[in-house]
């Protein structure tokens, strides 16, 4: 790991949804190229705090800093373009729209054609071929629809198009959830990649023995709060999934 | 290599139509001699020309996957305000831009009362078109107008320039390919299928879902006013039925031209083939000499037709 400082931080964070509170009072940091393990049984607020922390969602309470200064991350786009990417558990692509189109989807590559500015598409095609064949995925045909690959397939698509932007930090939501043995462990391969490019990561799952063959650190959240933060070497795989039973660290 | 090129044409989105249409025009060729005619090809495009306008627009919106069931009372309402600001003298230039603005307007309720209220569009735009509707009652109490405008306004918009064919026509293919570059080269367009394909995800990738959508509902309403001002140059008159029963047809055509129902997925040249083919039908139909009212029964059979060939292209591409 290679920690050179705090990258993104967030404050006392509060979320309510009409009466269920979803996020009481959590605070959250994450290094320059450290991974992070965000933890927790269902409903327990993890991917309430990766929605604010990418734009989704604005919290009701609480502070967010990013390299340093303090932000407001009021839509997907403003954080976007700070340099946070999510990648959801379905890749977060639109089904009937071509590999390209989605790879660009919201960072479009234009150019100017008799004063109006249209796709350039074979620019777009280009470097999403170039660059998802130096992250070794080679579609048939990028002109082809995102709903012809396979779940592991459109998570090295969004992972790949996240570091293609120059993110620097990565939210991804359940990578793993809907995966088979073999592309989970692809995208876990993925994921060593992204950290040795030195983008941060902040990984929820529910399956512990994924995130913690990857993770530098874990942070547990139960019914939207955070009881737990731990590195690596203080815990093993057995005894977070333990604090994530009972609700409570012993 | 012969089956390769079977399953292109096959998955594309135009196929159904396109095929429907090619087979239409042999059989009904074979069944009366004046159908496959310059004359009468000429005169279905003509006739075709305001309502693939409409057609353009309602895509669009379409592929956003939203509804505007409104379009037919847009189209007379903007008819209306343009003959009736002509009544009072109004410069035609400020008549037409009015009827158009109106149009606009009625795009942006319709908008945003299904954008803010989170009501589907269906809804929306189906109280739309009857409040629109009445409202065209009530300012024509169910009388006929005369048009009165410049000669100019009726070469721009409807005169014949060759036989049969009209200029409107010219306008209609013109839309079509401005439309169909919009959609497929900018990023309104790539947005527009965003939104209409998933718009969480779109939404999280950084589209103005929002801004996307009820520009898109004013387009298909601008699309619908400006159709009607055509039309009225047409006719020269207006009445309080215009453009009655004109949405079931435009979102037929587009549904037969490949556009999915459920957004996401459209082509504006399907669109295009997909009005022509309706208005062929009306044609082959009066040529073989059979009762009008076979007309919908026909559309009716060709609609389903080629919604079973549309899903099964999705379908194949999603397995």
């Amino acid at each position: 790991m290679n920690v050179k400082g705090t990258l993104m931080k967030a404050v006392n964070i509060s979320k309510s949804f009409g009466k269920i509170q979803a996020l009481k009072n959590v605070d959250f940091q994450i290094s320059y190229g450290e991974i992070v393990g965000l933890v927790g049984d269902n409903g327990a607020g993890k991917s309430t705090l990766v929605k604010i922390l990418s734009g989704v969602y604005q919290p009701d309470e609480g502070e967010i800093f990013f390299e340093g200064k303090k932000v407001s991350l009021s839509s997907p786009a403003i954080a976007r373009n700070l340099g946070i990417e999510t990648v959801y558990q379905d890749g977060a692509l639109i089904p009937l729209m071509s590999i390209w189109r989605n790879f660009f989807l919201g960072k479009e590559i234009l150019n100017r054609k008799f004063f109006v500015k249209t796709l350039d598409k074979k620019r777009m095609k280009e470097e999403c071929a170039s660059y998802l064949g130096s992250i070794g995925i080679r579609p048939l045909s990028l002109d082809k629809e995102v709903a012809i690959l396979s779940g592991g397939e459109r998570q090295a698509v969004s992972i790949g198009r996240a570091m293609y932007f120059k993110a620097k930090l990565i939210f991804l939501d359940e990578p793993t959830a809907a995966l088979s043995i073999r592309e989970a462990e692809r995208v876990l391969q993925f994921i060593s990649e992204v950290r040795k490019a030195g983008i941060s990561i902040v990984f929820i799952t529910h399956n512990i023995y994924h995130v913690y063959t990857v993770a530098d650190r874990f942070v547990i959240l139960e019914r939207g709060k955070k009881i737990g933060e731990f590195n690596k070497e203080e815990v093993t795989p057995e005894y977070i999934m333990d604090i994530i039973r009972s609700g409570r660290v012993k | 290599m012969k089956l390769k090129i079977l399953s292109f044409f096959l998955k594309k989105k135009e196929f159904p139509v396109l095929f429907s249409l090619t087979l239409f025009f042999l059989v009904f060729s074979s069944f009366s001699s004046r159908f496959a005619t310059l004359e009468n090809i000429a005169s279905i495009f003509s006739l075709t020309a305001e309502m693939g306008i409409v057609v353009a627009g309602i895509t669009l919106l379409m592929v956003a996957g939203e509804f505007d069931l409104s379009v037919g009372s847009t189209y007379g309402m903007a008819a209306v305000i343009l003959v009736f600001l002509r009544l009072m003298q109004i410069n035609i230039l400020i008549a037409i831009l009015l009827a158009l603005g109106t149009a606009c307007f009625i795009g942006f309720c319709n908008g945003i009362i299904t954008l803010k209220a989170g009501i589907p569009s269906f809804i929306t735009t189906l109280g739309m078109l009857m409040v629109i509707r009445g409202l065209i009652y009530f300012i024509t109490q169910g009388y006929i107008y005369k048009l009165d405008a410049p000669p100019l306004f009726y070469k721009l918009l409807s005169d014949c320039l060759l036989g049969n064919f009209r200029i409107s026509v010219i306008w209609f293919i013109i839309i079509t390919l401005v439309l169909a570059v919009i959609l497929s080269s900018t990023k309104y367009g790539n947005w527009l299928m965003a939104v209409g394909g998933n718009k969480e995800v779109a939404r999280m990738l950084g589209v103005n879902v929002f801004r996307v959508k009820l520009i898109t509902f004013i387009l298909t309403s601008f699309m619908a006013g400006l159709s009607g001002i055509i039309a009225t140059s047409r006719f020269g008159m207006v009445m309080s039925t215009f453009g009655e029963g004109m949405e079931l047809e435009a979102i037929t055509a587009a549904v037969m031209g490949g556009t999915l129902l459920s957004g996401g997925y459209g082509t504006l040249i399907g669109s295009f083939l997909g009005t022509i083919f309706i208005s062929s039908v009306k044609s082959g139909l009066i040529l073989i000499g059979a009762p009008a009212f076979w007309y919908q029964t026909f559309v009716g059979i060709a609609l389903i037709i080629a919604v079973i060939f549309n899903s099964s292209i999705a379908r194949r591409i999603i397995e």
